[in-house]
């Protein structure tokens, strides 16, 4: 009976390591052939290894979320009033201040860098009769 | 927000309610701005591409049939759109948007096996997503992160489905490359 090696011979390695990161999805395309290298293949089964714990740690990403800045809400929505006509005459009070009016001192910095925009007008007249109504 | 809560807005979205829409807006807007930075890789095109992709999802809003998510909707729209600007961007600069483009390697050191902290491996996982081109980029991240279908992969970025399944291999390699470099004891080895 002839010696069986638990590792299978380097050169077969290339192969099929193309094919390791199929195999972590399942891999239900793959050959015997290569489903038999990776089933003896220590080599490739470190490599799987570590294909499975690429996943996870892409999967966890899912989880953080990048906070940007209470600007880009108000470019949303003035986007949406530019676009739309009949968005800023239906908006009405949600119960929710804008995050940029939340906190001490954030009105008046707001409006100071609102005012040197473009749009400032637009914005301050929507804000200001959606913060009245809120009140 | 629950999701029926959302049901409910995204209903009323459709009927024609702005107020919901916006809620909508404010509840998904940073999760949409992350997936946005990932695929664009900039912060002021991934502000853009969040813009366009509320536009289209305000025009679109009555089309949607609501047998997946809204953010999965809104993730579809945004890869859209992300897909759109990278090609136009492409045209203005000399974005490295081939597929074999040379990454230079600025982490020679890394070694998970004594750097287990999952913290750095994160921060270089980021760093390494980074670094790829956003062709590949684009695909791992809305199958591996945003767990996106092949299909509707394909359909966003207007490639086909087999296409999209080789950059994602081809992104994978490369992260897996990059975190976990191997060669060396391969070639040692063989
Ligand atoms: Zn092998």
């Amino acid at each position: 009976m002839p010696y069986k090696t638990l590792t299978a011979p380097a050169g077969d390695c290339h192969r099929f390591t193309a094919e390791l990161s199929e195999v972590v999805d399942g891999g239900q395309c793959l050959d015997q052939s290569a489903l038999e290298h990776f089933g003896s293949c220590l080599r490739c089964q470190a490599e799987l290894a570590q294909y499975k714990k690429l996943l996870r740690a892409l999967s966890n990403l899912r989880g953080q979320v990048i906070t940007p800045d209470d600007f880009l809400l108000t470019d949303i929505l003035k986007a949406l009033d530019r676009a739309g006509e009949g968005w800023r005459r239906h908006l009405t009070v949600l119960g929710e201040r804008p995050a940029f009016l939340r906190g001490p001192g954030a009105v008046a910095a707001t409006a100071g860098a609102a005012a040197a925009t473009a749009g400032a007008i637009v914005l301050a007249n929507r804000l200001s009769s959606r913060y009245r109504l809120t009140g | 927000m629950d999701s029926k809560a959302i049901e409910d807005l995204v209903a009323a979205a459709k009927e024609g309610s702005h107020q919901a829409f916006e809620a909508l807006v404010r509840h998904t807007y940073a999760d949409i701005y992350t997936l946005a930075y990932r695929l664009v890789g900039d912060e002021e095109d991934a502000r853009d591409v969040v813009q366009e992709a509320y536009l289209r999802a305000h025009r679109g809003i009555k089309k949607f049939r609501g047998d997946a998510q809204f953010s999965t909707w809104m993730h579809r729209i945004t890869a859209n759109c992300a897909n759109t600007y990278l090609g136009r961007r492409n045209r203005h600069r000399h974005d490295p948007l081939a597929d074999d483009v040379d990454i230079p390697d600025l982490t020679p050191h890394l070694d998970p096996v004594h750097q287990a902290d999952i913290d750095v491996l994160r921060t270089q996982l980021v760093s390494a997503l980074m670094q790829l081109p956003p062709k590949l980029r684009s695909v791992v991240v809305l199958r591996d992160i945003y767990d996106l279908s092949h299909e509707a992969i394909a359909d966003q970025l207007d490639i086909t489905e087999s296409a999209a399944k080789v950059r994602l291999h081809r992104a994978r390699k490369r992260l897996r490359e990059r975190l976990y470099p191997l060669g060396e004891e391969r070639a040692d080895a063989v």
